[in-house]
């Protein structure tokens, strides 16, 4: 039993310090995830305080504390990819992605590295990237979480691969 | 790098993980929240006169239920005879039989009647006078309007229609009006087959009293009935033992 649990009680009746609290417990796993899919950092933050406000609106309808990261996690990942379709995310081509350049540390397998790489990457590339290889959804459920087809998913997959496999080989790393 | 190990690698690293907000995040959580929670105390609600919302309610709801509920001609009417048939009174009578129920398109009539007899099954000084009316079997029929379902035992008690052993009974039920309300249909359906499963207790007695049974109900009735596949399948059932029975 995670010690944010005892706050769900108090939250649910309005209490200012146990939302606090609440939101100080869950609200770093979130921006954690809305980060991924943006590159800017203000941009992961709205995202989050979207997420952390539909919580709390939505926190009387959760009924086991085990299920709300998951609940969390999930609508953050929506709430990033609604975002991203109001911004009619554009598809590129491959001659329009950035090059893979030199990266600011060879600490290449430091958390912070690594996502500092990812968020490089186009919106469309990377939002497949994220649901797919670290989300786990299949390419029917991102063609339809984005309004693409399957074969745009496997293809924007396909490239993001390529790009971040060039830019971990820039850095030495097989 | 596989493209199975490059998935690995980002999702070790950035599946699970942390990230702090900045101080003035919550700030703006706190806003989107409720007033009263975000505020730390509640306003004084506004008094809603909500009893005032809930005597209309009431006030509408008894005067849908009335307006339901009133009498009206479309009420359907079960007639349930007691009587028991002289066999001479319906051959004599048979040809003018099928108006025994004025609004049957087609009445359905089956006899087992074999033997004159007194009538023994109503006494017309037992019945209502409004209740109480001749038939063309020079008997008396005891019309009654059936509103809710009946048990076998209380349809005993309440209608003349005895199950005495050495005496034939005749059962007809009637709904008259094609018009009845769809609500009825329901009611109509269970108060038939309350008719049935007396019929098939009398039959199934042990002095196998001969049972003659009408049922008079407008085509358009009868359609609707169906439409309620269990009632259908319970008044099929019923029909079905008594043919199975007659046959015999």
């Amino acid at each position: 039993m995670e010690a944010w649990y005892a706050h769900i009680h108090g939250s649910l009746h309005g209490q200012l310090d146990a939302q606090r609290a609440l939101y100080e417990a869950l609200a770093p796993r979130v921006l954690h995830t809305c980060k991924r899919y943006f590159a800017d950092e203000a941009d992961a933050e709205d995202a989050m305080i979207r997420t952390m406000t539909t919580m709390f609106q939505q926190l009387p309808t959760i009924r086991e504390p085990k299920a709300l990261p998951a609940w969390l996690r999930r609508t953050a990942v929506n709430e990033c990819l609604m975002e991203l379709r109001k911004r009619k995310t554009e598809r590129l081509d491959e001659a329009d992605v950035p090059e893979a350049g030199a990266a600011s540390t060879d600490a290449l397998h430091d958390r912070e590295a690594l996502m500092s790489v990812l968020r490089q990457l186009p919106d469309g590339y990377r939002s497949v990237f994220n649901l797919y290889a670290i989300e786990g959804y299949s390419h029917a459920e991102i063609a339809e979480q984005l309004g693409i087809s399957e074969a745009t998913s496997k293809s924007q997959l396909s490239r993001a691969r390529q790009w971040l496999q060039r830019r971990l080989t820039n850095f030495n790393v097989q | 790098m596989s493209q199975k190990d490059l998935d690995k690698l980002f999702r070790d690293a950035l599946g699970e993980g942390r990230a702090e907000p900045r101080p003035d995040s919550w700030a703006r959580v706190a806003a989107g929240l409720p007033s009263a929670a975000a505020n730390g105390h509640a306003k004084p609600k506004r008094r809603v006169l909500w009893f005032r919302y809930a005597a209309v309610a009431s006030v509408a709801l008894a005067a849908a239920g009335l307006w339901w509920t009133r009498p009206s001609d479309t009420t359907p009417n079960l007639s349930v005879a007691a009587t028991s048939l002289a066999h001479e009174a319906i051959s004599r009578q048979e040809a003018s039989l099928p108006q025994l129920a004025p609004t049957a398109p087609s009445p359905r009539r089956s006899s087992v009647g074999t033997a004159p007899e007194r009538l023994v099954g109503a006494n017309p000084a037992a019945l209502s006078p409004a209740k109480a009316m001749p038939n063309k079997f020079g008997s008396v029929r005891a019309e009654l309007a059936f509103l809710e379902r009946m048990s076998p035992v209380d349809f005993d008690e309440r209608v003349p229609l005895i199950p005495v052993r050495e005496r034939p009974a005749e059962a007809a039920a009637y709904a008259a009006n094609s018009e009845t309300p769809r609500r009825r249909y329901a009611q109509l359906a269970s108060n038939l087959q309350d008719v049935w499963s007396l019929v098939r207790s009398i039959r199934e007695s042990e002095a196998s009293p001969q049972v003659h049974v009408e049922v008079h109900v407008p085509a358009a009735v009868l359609q609707r009935l169906n439409q309620t596949k269990e009632l259908a399948e319970n008044l099929t059932e019923s029909w079905s033992t008594f043919q199975s029975k007659h046959s015999h």
